[in-house]
């Protein structure tokens, strides 16, 4: 799978996340009181969190088509698209989707993992069905 | 509240090479403070916020001469800042921590021979590390985070690339009429429709302007402003919305903003309604900003922003002037203060040729971020004849 962008890396906080990226898995944080699944990018909620698997299934909220760069590193990979995806769990995950067909609003997402030669590992989005 | 704008003072704007910003917020202050008829010593608070160079910071004081300053910060909402300046200075000279208050933006994010989306792309701090390294490998930026806001406006309300496109083509109209503004030459519908895609469903002629430049007000009580040299602008109404939005299940991001908590208070405040509001200065860094603004505030229903632009209500002649100096999109770009500085003008009923008849209501708007920030900000050449 082609992997367009800049490497990124993982920080303290999201070790868990990029690691299980790399061995093609999506966990997600989750709160072991209220049980509340939460965007990667969450700290807080009632209680502790926990890095706990996900269903990696989702749908498109909305999408864009980049024409322009936004970083120097996607200049031979234009147009692509964008997308916030709604994962089954509730949280938004934001990702590139791979392949060439047009999505639209609730079209049904598979969470994939791009596994650059440089940095980490990460999620994308393929269009699922028709 | 019982504040007031007393001055007013803008640089040279646009394509304006070879200052930084602290110099051009320098030279905004003492225009604003010119402008209203006083000296430099009488002001005793300063409130200074930057843009892109994050450069514009409290030792503008020093820079300007100002001894024994009884305010002074350095302020920061993005694009709501103009708002919460004008708050928080209005707040101080109310209750007597200020008498003369400044409050000034700069910024030069062009550079000569370079495009406007190299100005912002060559500035822009990327994330490479942790969950907001995610956003940087999806292909998100702030412009196509705004994309995606629109399209989900578009998909669930039914919003239109050619309503976006009335907003472009109608403050063009208005821009036309400002001596002021970068981009005077008409404006078709179908010029914006064939510019090309930025993120879609943005195309160029969606997107604001970039310029260097700075702006400024001057603050003081109510009470004083009708000795001073300009017509006052009395501040009527005050509010401020930050959604943060959660990235889940039920978010509004992209259908509703901060402007309707925001918008709703400061007309509260001001003890007024939508329908008393004579004309509206909008946030406009991207055409769809102003149409979800329009519906947050409640100028029409939700989703019903797009048909109200194109129906011709915001354009020159229409029943609620919008963003009557062409805005952000074909005026200037100076942040929280492309608005600001045209309901000044407007209140004071010294536009010029593009002056709205009617000018007892101006309202403000203020956004930062991704629809993070939203500020309000209701003015009139009217002090409040009851104070709270």
């Amino acid at each position: 799978m082609t992997a367009p962008g800049p490497p990124i890396e993982a920080d303290a906080a999201t070790a868990p996340f990029f690691a299980a990226a790399a061995r093609d898995e999506l966990v997600l944080p989750r709160c072991s009181g209220c049980r509340a699944w939460h965007a990667p990018d969450v700290t807080t909620c009632c209680a502790p969190l926990e890095w706990a698997p996900a269903s990696g299934q989702g749908v498109v909220v909305t999408w864009a088509v980049v024409h322009v760069a936004p970083h120097p590193a996607f200049a031979d990979a234009l147009p692509f698209r964008t997308a916030l995806v709604e994962l089954a769990e509730g949280p938004w995950l934001q990702v590139r989707l791979t392949g060439s067909v047009g999505p639209a609003a609730g079209s049904v997402v598979r969470i994939a993992f791009a596994h650059p030669p440089e940095g980490a590992s990460y999620p994308v989005g393929v269009l699922e069905g028709p | 509240m019982d504040a007031a704008i007393v001055g007013l003072g803008i640089t040279e704007v646009g394509r304006v090479y070879g200052r930084s910003a602290p110099d051009l917020a320098a030279d905004a202050v003492r225009r604003a403070v010119a402008d209203a008829g006083l000296d430099l010593g009488d002001v005793d608070g300063l409130l200074v916020s930057s843009g892109t160079t994050r450069d514009v910071d409290v030792s503008l004081q020093r820079r300007l001469g100002l001894r024994d300053l009884r305010l002074l910060s350095e302020m920061q909402a993005f694009g709501a800042t103009a708002g919460a300046m004008l708050a928080h200075a209005a707040a101080a000279v109310t209750h007597g921590l200020a008498d003369v208050v400044a409050c000034v933006f700069a910024d030069v994010p062009r550079r000569a021979g370079e495009s406007s989306g190299a100005a912002y792309a060559g500035r822009r701090r990327y994330a490479l590390t942790g969950a907001a390294a995610l956003r940087t490998v999806a292909g998100g930026n702030p412009t196509v985070q705004y994309a995606l806001a629109a399209r989900r406006h578009m998909q669930t309300y039914g919003t239109t690339s050619e309503q976006l496109g009335a907003v472009a083509v109608a403050q063009r109209q208005w821009a036309a009429l400002n001596p002021l503004a970068e981009m005077r030459r008409p404006l078709t519908l179908d010029e914006h429709q064939t510019s090309r895609w930025i993120a879609e469903p943005l195309h160029l002629l969606d997107c604001c302007l970039v310029s260097n430049g700075g702006a400024a007000v001057v603050v003081t009580r109510g009470d004083r402003a009708a000795d001073l040299a300009r017509p006052p602008v009395h501040v009527l109404g005050l509010g401020q919305g930050h959604p943060g939005y959660p990235a889940a299940r039920g978010s509004g991001f992209g259908l509703t903003t901060g402007a309707a908590r925001s918008g709703a208070d400061a007309l509260r405040m001001a003890g007024l309604r939508t329908g008393d509001v004579d004309v509206v200065e909008v946030y406009d860094c991207y055409t769809y900003t102003v149409v979800v603004t329009l519906e947050d505030y409640g100028f029409c229903a939700k989703g019903e922003g797009g048909p109200f632009v194109a129906a011709g209500h915001t354009a020159p002649g229409g029943t609620l002037p919008v963003n009557t100096g062409g805005g952000q999109l074909s005026g200037y770009y100076l942040w929280g203060m492309t608005p600001l500085t045209e309901a000044v003008m407007q209140a004071r009923g010294q536009a010029g040729e593009r002056q709205v008849p009617r000018h007892d209501v101006v309202m403000i708007s203020g956004n930062g971020g991704i629809l993070d920030h939203h500020s309000t900000v209701i003015l009139s050449p009217h002090r409040p004849e009851a104070r709270r």
